[in-house]
């Protein structure tokens, strides 16, 4: 057959099966017109209207008839019959519309779920950047711990000559490019208002190939050392909502610093730049950050492989020029043990085709367990959905065997059991789908914090589409294959009570089985759910050394033209005098950073020369410790005897303290290096304090060491943790105003030590609620389908009861046969799945915080006690029925 | 299915398709037509014609569009597609072999008186 001719057989099967009526109408038309003809041709013979109408009919012979022969000439093959069935299970479900809607949101829910994660996985990890031959991208990483300084920006790889000295020095790749990422501040006076920005190379958007959509990109002539910034690219998002997508863009230009740079170009829309979840506003070239120091952490680094060459060469290329890269990028201040740690650290080429991501390298892993819960959530309700399917079979039963009966194959009736499951699984899918981009802009809502606000391309794309119709597939299978076997093998009209009986007792037998696997599977998810709920439980109460309730952090940026900085020191002294002073202040300080706050410092400490090991460190003014109620265990605070004269002194933490300094480190005096030629910074040990956290919650407490702010000269930004019995809603006006008062084009970002930690906990938070709502969706599934089979063995037994109830079998007995059943049910799926549940308990251990071996036994096994109650108190009513039988009534009815 | 008592079988489709290689014609028409080319030998009943056609239909070797008649009434017209042409060559060569074949056991000398 030719294609030509196919397709329009294919285009007028689909016409018939989708539009009888229409087809039907166009031929009771086409017949009508030709028996008008045939009348006016015989009234044209001499007939009177009604001969000539009569003849004409009988001259069809029959009309009817050639209806009938026409509409068969479209009915044939199984396409028809496809038709047909889809029809017939069209109209079942309508016909029982609480069956159709459990049924449908049973299904919209486990694949809901599965879609919604599936769709932040394949942004997250799966889906290249929208770039030109992305697959040829690689990141060249450094592996090692040789990084002491300063560290910028979430993927801070290399430092300024490191970057530069490995672009002059390699030849695999056709180009190179650097970025780091920062906020930049669009807001002149109050507090501040800040968009995403990347510092890129002049590399950058050539590298990976994208074209300007509106004026021009950052190229190698605007990255020059030492340049001044002469424009700014924005990205298309930020074009249309700043300048709503103007056609004069490059004649406008943003506030940087005090400084408006002109735009000169916009990205093309959907580019988001090389790091996946994030997206950028404004770019400006590498060059202008001045961040050249040796010791300073803040690149990242991509390449494009050139034509031919591998992976595994691009490693062996660099492996062998790393030691010259590391040897000319040394920084000055480094001591012999630091150069030697720096010299011995790797590059490291790996796959960038989805660019660079922090977010990824967190949420691989518990988007992986979230998939794999979510699989097991969807097998519930297939499972749950098989078993509703397989009582509608048995119910059903009558009508397959009169199918049978009258010359129906058991393939015909076979296929519309299998299109009634497809058709639910399609109608669950599309239901699933329309759920499924809510639930993952929630999903993405729940990781993404005003700090770090996530952005990901949610949109549906091929993998999506596939994942979800394979999924759908799957569980149309699992539901349609035990009610599809039912009904192929129901008896050929097998009247009486025994046969029903009989296969009633076999249809039991199977929705029992399903009963089983659906406690299992309930076990595995609610065990599950309590290992991430404990984890979440132990980190949230975790000692972070500091009191975070109350407390206020507000990071403040100060104009340099109006605070120079020999006025420095005065001004401030004279704002944080009328802060201290605003109703409700109990105490005010101010430090490089809070903990879990996000920066961070670290460096050697050397006592008596020698290098000890590392310590964070936080430079703080007098009263942080009061202000976060960390207590000081010895010595004193920092206060003002501590002048920029004075000796240098340091607060330290009882870890520093036992780890470098012994049992009486008041007075003892360390060290930390400066620029060589530069004498070391030596301090003198004036207080300890209780542990604090520094970065994370979840590391163990490290040494820190706290230096007198005072004794450093201040610098433009200020953080200052305040101490408040008043709401914050109260607190950030008045601390605003007084910002304000003193010089309008002081800008400020808030937060709360509360809130800083609240995020520090996003991913415990994450995996605890949702695996708890799965787990507790799953619970509810099952008791249902344990009660569900319960009612359904009383009035299978009914009469079997009956005969024992009359024979004198206590109401007691009957209540104990029925929940021994239960029990059996229970044990098998509860050993089941608590096996299961102690391998899953295995597999996301890296997931736990410090969850005890403990922990990972007694979970699962409060999951199967909590099952087995609620599923105990789920089957009372049913089986309570059972005793409140009439023997006379149910003996009758047999 | 009625079958046009005097046509052999399957000759139907060919004189359909042979009709409608000339024009698209409806239903009607097609009869007429028929009946014309034919002077009379050849008559289809007015039922079995439209079975017929939408068979042809179904198979992809005519298809079916309404138009306005010259009376100006709306009628189903057909027409041969590309296919249907290949096929009425097909058929008109089976049916040449065919008739020959018949014309040559019909023309073999005595027998008849």
């Amino acid at each position: 057959m030719n294609p030509d001719r196919w397709l329009r057989v294919a285009a007028l099967r689909l016409r018939s099966l989708l539009r009888g009526g229409t087809l039907d109408r166009e031929l009771d038309e086409e017949l009508a017109f030709h028996v008008d003809e045939l009348t006016a041709a015989n009234v044209g013979h001499g007939m009177t209207p009604e001969q000539a109408r009569t003849a004409a009919l009988r001259a069809m012979e029959g009309l009817d008839q050639r209806r009938e022969e026409c509409r068969d000439t479209r009915r044939i093959g199984a396409l028809d019959h496809l038709g047909r069935d889809l029809r017939y299970a069209f109209w079942q479900l309508r016909r029982q519309p609480l069956f159709a809607l459990t049924a449908i949101a049973s299904l919209a829910l486990g694949l809901g779920a599965n879609a919604a994660i599936f769709q932040v996985f394949n942004a997250v990890v799966l889906r290249p950047l929208p770039v030109m031959g992305a697959e040829r991208l690689v990141e060249v990483r450094l592996e090692g711990h040789g990084r002491a300084g300063r560290h910028t920006g979430r993927n801070r790889q290399w430092s300024q000559p490191g970057w530069a000295e490995l672009q002059r020095r390699q030849q695999v790749f056709a180009s190179m490019l650097a970025f780091s990422d920062n906020r930049f501040n669009m807001a002149s006076a109050g507090e501040v208002r800040y968009v995403e920005g990347l510092w890129v190379s002049g590399t950058f958007f050539e590298t990976l190939g994208v074209r300007a959509a509106v004026g021009r990109l950052i190229g190698p002539a605007d990255d020059q050392p030492g340049c001044h910034v002469r424009g700014a690219v924005i990205s298309h998002a930020l074009w249309q909502r700043e300048f709503g997508g103007r056609p004069d863009v490059l004649q406008q230009s943003l506030p940087f610093g005090t400084e408006r740079v002109p735009v000169i170009g916009v990205t093309p829309e959907g580019f988001f730049g090389a790091e996946v979840g994030r997206r950028f506003d404004v770019a400006l070239p590498l060059c202008a950050a001045g961040y050249d120091r040796r010791d300073h952490w803040w690149l990242a680094v991509i390449g494009r492989l050139r034509p031919g060459v591998t992976v595994a060469q691009a490693q062996a290329h660099l492996d062998g020029l790393v030691a010259g890269v590391q040897r000319d990028s040394m920084p000055m201040t480094f001591t012999p043990a630091q150069a030697a740690v720096y010299t011995r650290m790797r590059p490291l080429v790996v796959d960038a085709r989805g660019g660079v991501s922090a977010l990824r390298a967190t949420y691989r892993q518990p988007l992986w367990v979230l998939l794999a819960i979510a699989g097991l959530v969807l097998l519930m309700a297939a499972v749950n959905l098989a078993s509703l399917l397989l009582a509608r079979a048995t119910a059903r039963e009558p009508e397959f065997a009169l199918r049978l009966a009258l010359g129906g194959s058991p393939g015909r009736v076979l296929q519309q059991v299998a299109v009634e499951s497809a058709l639910l699984g399609a109608l669950g899918a599309a239901a699933a789908v329309s759920i499924a981009g809510l639930v993952s802009r929630w999903l993405v809502a729940l990781i993404s914090t005003t700090i770090d606000p996530i952005h990901l391309d949610l949109t549906v794309d091929w993998r999506v589409t596939a994942f979800v119709a394979v999924a759908a597939l799957t569980a149309s299978l699992i539901f349609g294959l035990a009610p599809a076997l039912r009904a192929a093998r129901a008896p050929v009209l097998q009247p009486g009570a025994r046969g029903a009986a009989v296969s009633t007792r076999r249809a039991l037998g199977m929705r029992r089985a399903l009963v089983s696997l659906q406690v299992a599977l309930t076990v595995v998810l609610l065990g599950t759910a309590l290992l991430f709920l404990r984890s979440f439980q132990n980190a949230a109460s975790q000692d972070l050394g500091v009191r975070t309730d109350g407390v206020v952090v507000a990071t403040v940026f100060f104009p340099a033209a109006t605070f120079p900085a020999d006025a420095r020191p005065g001004a401030y002294s004279a704002i944080e005098t009328r802060l201290r002073a605003l109703p409700g202040v109990t105490a005010l300080a101010e430090a490089f950073t809070t903990p879990v706050g996000g920066s961070f410092s670290n460096d050697d400490v050397k006592i008596d020369g020698a290098v000890k090991g590392e310590s964070y460190i936080n430079r703080v003014s007098p009263g942080y410790f009061e202000a976060l109620q960390t207590p000081i265990v010895a010595g004193r605070d920092v206060d003002g005897r501590d002048t920029p004269g004075a000796p240098p002194v340091a607060v330290v933490n009882q870890l520093f303290a036992s780890s470098y300094l012994g049992p009486d480190p008041i007075g003892r005096r360390f060290a930390v290096a400066n620029a060589p030629g530069d004498p070391d910074t030596v301090y003198e040990v004036i207080g300890v304090v209780r542990n604090q956290k520094y970065m994370q919650i979840r590391e163990a407490f490290r040494p820190i060491f706290y230096p007198a702010s005072s004794q450093a000269p201040p610098g433009l930004t200020r953080r200052y943790v305040i101490r408040a019995t008043v709401p914050p809603v109260r607190l950030l006006p008045a601390v605003g105003a007084v910002l304000q008062q003193t010089d309008p084009a002081i800008t400020v970002r808030y937060s709360t030590l509360d809130s800083q930690v609240r995020d520090a906990l996003l991913q415990e938070r994450l995996l605890a609620l949702l695996a708890a709502i799965f787990g507790v969706v799953a619970a509810a599934l099952a008791v249902v389908g344990l009660a569900g089979v319960v009612l359904y063995t009383v009035a299978v037994r009914r009469g079997e009861i009956g005969v024992r109830l009359a024979l004198g079998a206590g109401r007691a007995q009957i209540l104990t046969m029925l929940f021994a059943d239960v029990s059996r049910m229970l044990a098998v799926g509860a050993v089941a799945g608590g096996v299961v549940a102690w391998i899953a308990g295995r597999w996301v251990t890296s997931l736990l915080f410090d969850v005890s071996a403990r922990d990972q036994l007694a979970l699962p096994a409060l999951a199967v006690a909590l099952l087995a109650g609620a599923a105990l108190a789920g089957a009372a009513w049913p089986a309570s029925r059972a005793t409140r039988i009439d023997p006379v009534e149910a003996l009758r009815a047999e | 299915m009625s079958k046009p008592s005097d046509l052999i079988q399957g000759t139907l489709d060919l004189l359909l398709l042979r009709i409608l290689a000339l024009e698209p014609l409806h239903g009607w028409a097609i009869g007429q037509r028929l009946r014309q080319v034919s002077a009379d030998v050849l008559q289809v009943s007015d039922g079995s014609l439209y079975p017929a056609l939408h068979k042809l239909e179904q198979q992809g070797w005519i298809q079916a569009e309404w138009k306005a008649t010259e009376n100006n009434r709306r009628a189903k017209f057909y027409a041969l597609t590309a296919s249907g042409r290949t096929q009425l060559r097909r058929e008109s060569e089976s049916w040449a072999r065919l008739a020959a074949a018949i014309s040559g056991v019909v023309a073999m000398k005595g027998g008849i008186r």
